[in-house]
């Protein structure tokens, strides 16, 4: 190499490395100022699996359930119940309809002809129906499959197909907002990134999928904010949650005797958890958003 | 080798006509599907007589579906202009303060709380509220669970309606605004020749993809007895005792309703996109997102 | 240093590279100029295998490394490369920029990598600017960025493939200075450029490629003032008016 400068100087600037530096190292700094909205992120994660966790024990029989719930007054005890069933099902439906989104979404963009195609279709099918009868037909499929065998609980083998139906309809549009996160990252972006001697691994890990994420959040969020909302419908499939229980309430105390304020409440007050829990999901995602915000990486918006 | 020569052949042919390459990629997965069908039918696990006698039973139920959709998008619509406007003009008429502040910060907090209300929560909840209440107040009448299903809808389609026309107002630009008022226009005149026609061509795209989030939504109406594509399906499954039958066919009457339409209308956005006017690419974060989340 | 050995390439049927040939020496400023589509961004990016060859081999320091055997990221490594349109990770600061090379790819500590990211921001002139978003820069300061994260990884070699021609006017002089500065500390160049005033004060051999193929090579003074060639006439005379 050149005699100059270049050469000279790198090593120059390594042996005073050895010295005491007392600021801190950029990692140190990016999880430093990143730690607090984390830290509240993941605490509101662990929350939700916290109280899943509590709620399945008492479902399975650890402790008595019912002996907990009885000790609130009846309403309240079914808008728990329910509450705590819908928040059960989001830690399962979300995960799961972004993984799946995620892996499509990557394949819609995969260079391989059969890849882009079978994702294709995925999305298609899975978003041109409505999330109900994708439900209904995967219950149905899934009793006439297991119809007979004695050695699976068919009832929860159903619900489940239910819940994975959900799951893939909200995957769907996630593959086509992931999709969209990726071909916004600039090829400019991974040619300079091959520049340096990344390798693919790397690409995708620290410049391909950062990226893309800050582009994508908004539009997750927007799709998180649905797929809550279209829990609502695990209530055909006798999942116990808020509008099941609301139905529920309302047959049992209300419709019979043509009780018109009392449905009024009721629906009122699920309609209102539901508010709760839209609101803290979507505010939280806002403030990641804002907090990994960096100009020039600002997502398309309408 | 020449097997692929001339497979990159007909590549070579194929890359520059998209139609021809979706027309193939439809024909084949139509014929896919065709072929499971057949087989399916072959063991006896469905079967396509049933199909053939009853496909004519669904073209109520569609007529329903649709009919319901139509029309509580349509009256959506009248109800959402003013909404949008309220919502992206109202802030403005507030600050002049005066008698016009005293009138619209009611209205404008009313239809920000109706909004609110409306994208967050499930859309199953207002249907099972209206239907409940109609079905309290007018017990008997046989056409109050279509009618309060198509209120239902309208309801919710109006809270989503309105934040696309908000959307659509407040995103032309302030320096089009600027532009028109240089000139000598009013703003009745700025409202007319600018916002109005910038605003459409900006919500076009949202609003149909609305009109089939609410087709979607619509399958909601089975569950409050209204004889629609999705009751329909219960229907047949349980009465005529051929369910997966029955599914198949009303998930491929949503299919071919939702799949061309969603196609006709990305294919018309780019036909008629203004360039310039609006993002670069084809509705940003990704064709087809649905528009009904929260933050829009 | 880097031999490029009879090297083809097509893009479809497009041939765009027709036999290319050449030497860079060690501590050289060769200087690549042509009219467009030409071939000269193909064949810089050959060099760091950002496009692989279809024919032809590639020499750095005597190894062939356009073999599969040899990982392109480790050749990648020896010889950077500057952008036309400084392609900066848009998500990561100026000085996160320089240090992501040195922490994934060289697998530094990132105290160390720190330290040498800011070096290098000094000797760009852009210490101050450690913090910014690319989207905070200007297009110079972008181009000095990605030309301080070029340099931190210590490669043999950099290939500039029209570094100004994305610039505004007034911001063309401060890249050109660093890259004066770079070649008169010997650092060995590749650049790809239309701004002939550099061609002819730093470089010290000029090359003239059309229609992929090199057409003349010499000094600057012999491609500038007596070309010998009848295409190198023209393009010098237009270029020069």
């Amino acid at each position: 190499m050149g005699t100059g400068g270049t050469k000279d100087t790198t090593p120059l600037v390594r042996s005073s490395s050895g010295g005491s530096e007392k600021a801190p190292t950029l990692q140190e700094r990016i999880t430093a100022s990143k730690g607090l909205i984390l830290r509240i992120a993941f605490g509101g994660i662990a929350t939700v699996v916290a109280v899943f966790l509590l709620y399945l024990a008492g479902y399975v029989g650890l402790y008595d359930l019912d002996y907990a719930l009885s000790l609130l007054p009846p309403r309240g005890r079914a808008l728990t119940t329910g509450l705590l069933a819908t928040l059960g099902f989001m830690t399962v439906v979300m995960p799961l309809g972004f993984g799946l989104g995620f892996f499509f979404g990557w394949a819609r963009t995969s260079k391989v002809w059969l890849g882009r195609a079978v994702a294709t279709t995925y999305v298609e099918l899975f978003r041109g129906m409505p999330p109900i009868v994708l439900i209904a037909f995967a219950v149905l499929i899934t009793i006439v499959v297991f119809r007979g065998n004695d050695r699976i609980d068919l009832f929860a083998f159903a619900s489940l197909a239910g819940v994975v139906a959900l799951a893939a309809h909200s995957g769907a549009y996630q593959a086509e907002i992931i999709r969209a996160g990726i071909l916004s990252v600039p090829t400019g972006q991974t040619e300079a990134a091959e520049a340096i001697g990344m390798s693919k691994a790397t690409i995708l890990r620290h410049v391909t999928l950062p990226q893309m994420f800050r582009v994508s959040l908004p539009a997750l969020g927007n799709e998180f904010a649905s797929l809550i909302k279209d829990t609502s419908l695990l209530s055909t499939i006798g999942g116990l949650e808020l509008t099941f229980q609301g139905k529920n309430l309302s047959a049992v105390l209300a419709v019979g005797g043509g009780n018109l304020d009392l449905v009024i409440i009721i629906w009122v007050e699920i309609a209102l958890l539901y508010f709760l829990i839209t609101f803290v999901v979507s505010r939280t995602l806002q403030a990641v958003e804002r907090r990994f915000r960096v100009p020039g990486l600002e997502a398309a918006q309408l | 080798m020449g097997v692929r020569a001339s497979a990159r052949k007909v590549w070579k042919v194929l890359e520059n006509r998209p139609l021809v390459r979706s027309t193939i990629a439809i024909a084949s997965l139509l014929a896919l599907a065709g072929l499971l069908l057949a087989s399916l039918a072959e063991v006896k696990l469905i079967s396509l007589g049933f199909m053939a006698d009853n496909a004519s039973f669904l073209l109520v139920p569609a007529i329903t579906s649709l009919t319901a959709t139509m029309v509580s998008f349509a009256v959506g619509i009248v109800g959402a202009i003013p909404m949008g406007l309220i919502r992206s003009f109202g802030p403005r008429l507030m600050k002049g303060g005066g008698r016009t502040a005293l009138l619209t910060a009611p209205l404008y907090g009313g239809v920000t709380a109706y909004i609110e209300a409306i994208r967050g929560t499930p859309a199953l909840v207002q249907i099972f509220l209206v239907a409940q209440v109609s079905g309290i107040l007018f017990p008997g009448n046989p056409n109050i669970p279509f009618l309060g299903g198509v209120l239902a809808l309208t309801l919710n389609t109006l809270g989503y309606q309105a934040e696309v026309f908000r959307a659509g107002f407040q995103s032309v630009s302030q320096t089009q605004i600027d532009g028109a008022k240089a000139i000598g226009m009013r703003p009745r005149q700025v409202f007319a020749h600018i916002t109005l026609p910038q605003g459409t061509r900006l919500i076009t795209l949202p609003l149909l993809n609305e009109w089939l989030s609410l087709f979607k939504a619509s399958a909601l109406l089975g569950i409050v007895a209204v004889s629609e594509l999705n009751w329909a399906a219960g229907y047949l499954g349980n009465n005529r005792s051929h369910p997966i039958e029955a599914y198949i066919m009303v998930s491929a009457v949503y299919l071919a309703i939702i799949i061309p339409l969603g196609k006709a209308v990305g294919y018309w956005e780019r036909r008629h996109r203004t360039p310039g006017l609006g993002t670069a690419e084809p509705t940003p974060a990704g064709r087809g997102v649905r528009p009904r989340g929260l933050t829009l | 240093m880097i031999s490029v050995r009879n090297v083809h390439k097509w893009f479809g049927e497009l041939h765009v590279l027709k036999g290319v040939s050449l030497d860079v020496k060690k501590g050289e400023a060769l200087v690549i100029i042509g009219p467009s589509g030409s071939g000269k961004s193909t064949l810089l990016r050959c060099m760091n295998l950002l496009v692989s060859p279809d024919e032809g081999d590639i020499l750095i320091d005597g190894v062939r490394v356009n073999d599969p055997k040899i990982r392109p990221e480790w050749v990648r490594q020896q010889v950077g490369m500057v952008f036309q349109s400084f392609n900066l990770f848009t998500h990561l600061t100026a000085l996160q920029n320089v240090v992501i090379g040195l922490t994934k790819v060289k697998r530094l500590s990132s105290t160390e990598a720190e330290r040498i990211a800011r070096f290098e921001l000094e000797r760009v002139g852009l210490a101050d600017k450690a913090d910014a978003y690319p989207a905070q820069l200007s297009g110079g300061q972008q181009q000095r960025v990605a030309i301080g994260r070029a340099l931190a990884l210590n490669p043999k070699a950099v290939l500039f493939d029209e570094p100004t021609s994305a610039l505004d006017p007034e911001y063309i002089r401060e890249v050109l200075d660093v890259m004066t500065k770079l070649a008169n500390e010997g650092m060995t160049m590749v650049v790809v450029t239309h701004e002939m005033g550099f061609a002819q004060n730093v470089g010290d051999r000029v090359l003239f490629m059309a229609d992929g193929i090199v057409v003349e090579e010499g000094t600057p003074e012999e491609i500038f003032e007596r070309p010998q060639q009848d295409r190198t006439k023209t393009f010098v005379g237009t270029i020069l008016g």
